[in-house]
């Protein structure tokens, strides 16, 4: 009698970036397996599920925009008779990085503008809404704390910087931070997504 | 609020034939598998299926969809035919009537939202269509509870 054959799990994290260098930073970003919360990851939302499915792909998109997060599938039941929520029973993300201005960029903003996608996606699968609102206020020490580890001589003001990249319509960016603050992390955004700063992204 | 409401009087609707735990299988294969059409995707108002589909030997041979809906939703649901149910407690040969709704969340669409259903039309629509099926195939089995097919905006 012959063995059963082990059931091998079929990843649900797909890299279909075709930039050379995006495709090895979303690699390395898989491979880290970010790290939500105490209990949740990258890999155990959206490898592990199979009904959960994420996709990285690169496009061109508007100048202004590095990135965006879209449910290209999501299905659902009731939670509960007295219960609003929707319980998502499958759900397929897709991450699109801007295949225009990215590859120019220098491996810490491509970093930065992968975990600030990958945020949205974990936002979604876990009805979080009010996303730049809550990567504001819980969020920027999570960033700051993985850009360390990964660039351990980057300024820790451009770190906060990149942080705060892409959150500028939080109501808490605009109330809580000085004029001098958000000057200072645009101008550290411009400098690192022209490349003009930090580590070149090797092909 | 509507998709609520609906789920409240499905619960508390005086018959039942069939558990609908049995289909979770299958309610999980529909949410799995179908996708908006694109035209849908690209309007705000709400869309919804009330789905009758015909089982032999267990297996889907084919659907009609009993609300009045665009060809693209009714062409939607082509991915039933052939389903297998492998649960030995569902009937060989049934009629299933399920419901699906399409939950859109989006703030623009190319067509926006222009006809705002009240919870008592949303609730009506689909009641009416069950017990109309009932009436005509008294020994359909209903799945009460909707599915739920979801859209929103994309998050930047």
């Amino acid at each position: 009698v012959k063995p059963p054959v082990p059931v091998v799990p079929v990843p649900d994290i797909k890299n279909n970036v075709k930039d050379p260098c995006l495709k090895k930073m979303v690699d390395a970003a898989i491979k880290s397996d970010i790290v939500f919360d105490l209990k949740q990851t990258m890999n155990s939302i959206f490898n592990a599920n199979t009904d959960f499915n994420l996709e990285f792909v690169d496009n061109a998109l508007a100048s202004n925009l590095d990135g965006l997060t879209d449910a290209v599938q999501s299905g659902g039941i009731p939670a509960a008779p007295n219960s609003q929520r929707i319980i998502l029973t499958t759900l397929s993300l897709q991450i699109t990085l801007n295949s225009t201005t990215l590859p120019n960029a220098s491996k810490e903003y491509v970093t930065a503008t992968i975990l600030h996608e990958v945020l949205h996606a974990y936002f979604i699968e876990s009805h979080v809404a009010f996303d730049h609102q809550v990567m504001f206020e819980q969020y920027i020490p999570w960033y700051t704390s993985i850009l360390k580890t990964m660039y351990p001589g980057m300024d820790e003001n451009d770190m906060l910087g990149l942080a705060y990249g892409g959150l500028q319509d939080a109501p808490s960016y605009i109330g809580t931070l000085t004029t001098l603050q958000k000057q200072s992390y645009k101008d550290a955004n411009e400098r690192y997504k022209s490349g003009a700063k930090g580590t070149p992204c090797t092909k | 609020m509507k998709l609520t409401i609906i789920n409240l009087l499905f619960l508390i609707f005086p018959f039942t034939n069939q558990q609908e735990s049995e289909y979770k299988d299958f309610r999980h294969f529909v949410s799995s598998k179908y996708f908006i059409p694109k035209s849908v995707q690209s309007n705000c108002n709400w869309h919804y299926a009330i789905v009758k589909a015909t089982i032999k030997d267990r297996k889907i041979i084919g659907y009609k969809i009993l609300n009045e809906t665009s060809d693209d939703i009714k062409k939607s649901f082509k991915f039933l035919t052939g389903y297998r149910f492998l649960n030995k407690n569902i009937p060989k040969n049934q009629i299933l009537v399920f419901c699906l709704s399409i939950e859109n969340l989006k703030t623009s669409c190319d067509i926006p939202r222009t006809i705002n259903y009240t919870p008592t039309e949303v609730l009506s629509k689909v009641m009416s269509g069950y017990a109309h099926q009932r009436e005509i195939e008294p020994n359909s089995v209903f799945l009460f509870n909707p599915i739920i097919s979801i859209m929103e905006d994309p998050r930047y």
